[in-house]
């Protein structure tokens, strides 16, 4: 994949130098450094980086009168204010010219990275967070409520396998509407088998077990959905009917460009993978 | 399961493969599935919603996929199923659907379509939303892609 391409505007060596060292790997480089706000415009116009780091406090003018001109020509530009000064003031006149992203020095690699990140992504933190916050509140609630048990623990990864090797069974659902993506949930026959059981009261069949697993992915984006759909404002997604895959041996590839989050649940019964992708465009 | 939805689904297809490079496009069998689609090797499945619910499986063996992918690389060999020829398929599976959905609108049924899922592995099968779906036969250059179309109107709900 290309590298998201960087351009660092401040007028400190040593930040300059910070940036440099930590930055760059096999996702990010830096592409141009500039030490005072015109030469910024001048650079943000030539290289036509992928996201600017810019600092406030330059000599001929301040970094959000850097960020106002260059968004002036190119409403399009994605900036990210890192300054040492961060206050009301600040972030207000930050946020009124349409910069979402502003840290405060020093900031971590990690922090730093997680902005650019949604600084580049079409996709707005606010959607995102609702998506995979409500998503996952509400894959916590149901699984917990139905099994009539706490005893579950739910850990999270935003780097998952791919492809996503199945265990058994899997239900897909997609995500169509203001964004599109996809929602898989994913068990072993036996796991899918004990949670039929459990809610029929009765031993399940293996078509009960399917459609245990289709029940719960429905209710789960259902409820999830809904409720992210109401937290984020303008997001107005929709979901698909789940289908069900099952078998001895099936990976589900991952989609291009996407963002994404899996969440194991480890229960009495067995565990749950729930994976929430969203794509960029 | 409605007849209706047939035609739009091997228009598009017809409309969509030539430019991918296929010069022989033949609908094959037409038949009734029932229960679930016994996979091929290759299975991709995309999500329908609004107007038309449900979902179209599109089933090939994974030589099939390797060949089609190579043509629509512009004749690129391709030995492995991996990255590049599994997006390949996505596309194709992609740009079919949402030509079909362009022509369900002009029949008066909006429908939204989920990005393809792209399943690999063998002795697996997918359910779709009915127990009855309509299976279609297509050959390009002889290549057979099945489609199975799992849809209801959302009316009939």
């Amino acid at each position: 994949m290309r590298k998201t391409r960087i351009l660092i505007v401040d007028d400190s060596p040593f930040s300059q130098a910070v940036l440099q060292k930590t930055l760059p790997d096999n996702a990010f480089e830096i592409c141009g450094l500039a030490s005072s706000g015109l030469e910024g415009i001048q650079k943000y116009f030539v290289i036509k980086p992928d996201v600017v780091i810019m600092d406030i406090t330059m000599p001929d003018m301040d970094g959000l009168e850097c960020s106002r001109q260059i968004l002036l020509r190119d409403s399009a530009a994605r900036i990210v204010i890192l300054s040492s000064m961060k206050d009301d003031t600040l972030t207000t006149r930050a946020r009124l010219l349409g910069i979402r992203w502003f840290l405060q020095k020093p900031s971590t690699r990690e922090e730093l990275v997680r902005t650019i990140k949604m600084a580049v992504s079409r996709i707005a933190l606010e959607w995102w967070s609702a998506y995979q916050e409500q998503l996952q509140l509400s894959f916590e609630e149901y699984i917990k409520t139905s099994l009539a048990t706490e005893a579950c623990s739910f850990s999270s990864s935003t780097e998952p396998a791919d492809p996503l090797e199945s265990k058994g069974i899997c239900a897909i659902i997609g995500i169509t509407g203001s964004h599109s993506g996809r929602v898989i949930l994913d068990a072993s026959h036996q796991t899918a088998a004990k949670f039929a059981g459990k809610l029929l009261d009765r031993a399940a069949s293996p078509d009960d077990a399917l459609a245990g697993m289709a029940e719960i992915a429905n209710v789960v984006c259902g409820r999830g959905i809904s409720r992210a759909n109401r937290i984020a404002k303008g997001m107005d997604l929709r979901i698909t009917p789940a289908s069900l895959l099952e078998g001895k041996k099936l990976a589900i590839s991952n989609l291009p460009n996407h963002h994404v989050l899996t969440v194991t649940a480890d229960t009495p019964i067995g565990s749950f993978l729930l994976s929430m992708e969203m794509l960029e465009e | 399961m409605d007849a209706r939805f047939i035609n739009p689904v091997i228009d598009a297809f017809r409309e969509i493969l030539p430019q991918l490079g296929f010069a022989d496009i033949q609908r094959g069998k037409l038949s009734m599935g029932s229960n679930s689609v016994e996979s091929f090797g290759v299975t991709v499945i995309i999500g329908m919603t609004k107007d038309l619910r449900g979902s179209v499986a599109y089933n090939m063996s994974e030589a099939t996929a390797m060949t089609i992918a190579s043509t629509m690389m512009g004749g690129m060999p391709v030995n492995q199923f991996d990255e590049l020829p599994q997006s390949a398929i996505s596309e194709l599976v992609n740009m079919v659907t949402a030509n079909s959905a362009i022509r369900f609108e002009q029949m008066g049924m909006q429908v939204d379509i989920s990005p393809p899922s792209l399943v690999v592995g063998n002795d697996f099968r997918a359910r779709l939303l009915q127990e009855k779906f309509l299976v279609i036969e297509m050959l390009a250059d002889g290549n057979l892609i099945q489609l199975n179309l799992g849809l209801e109107s959302a009316q009939a709900k």
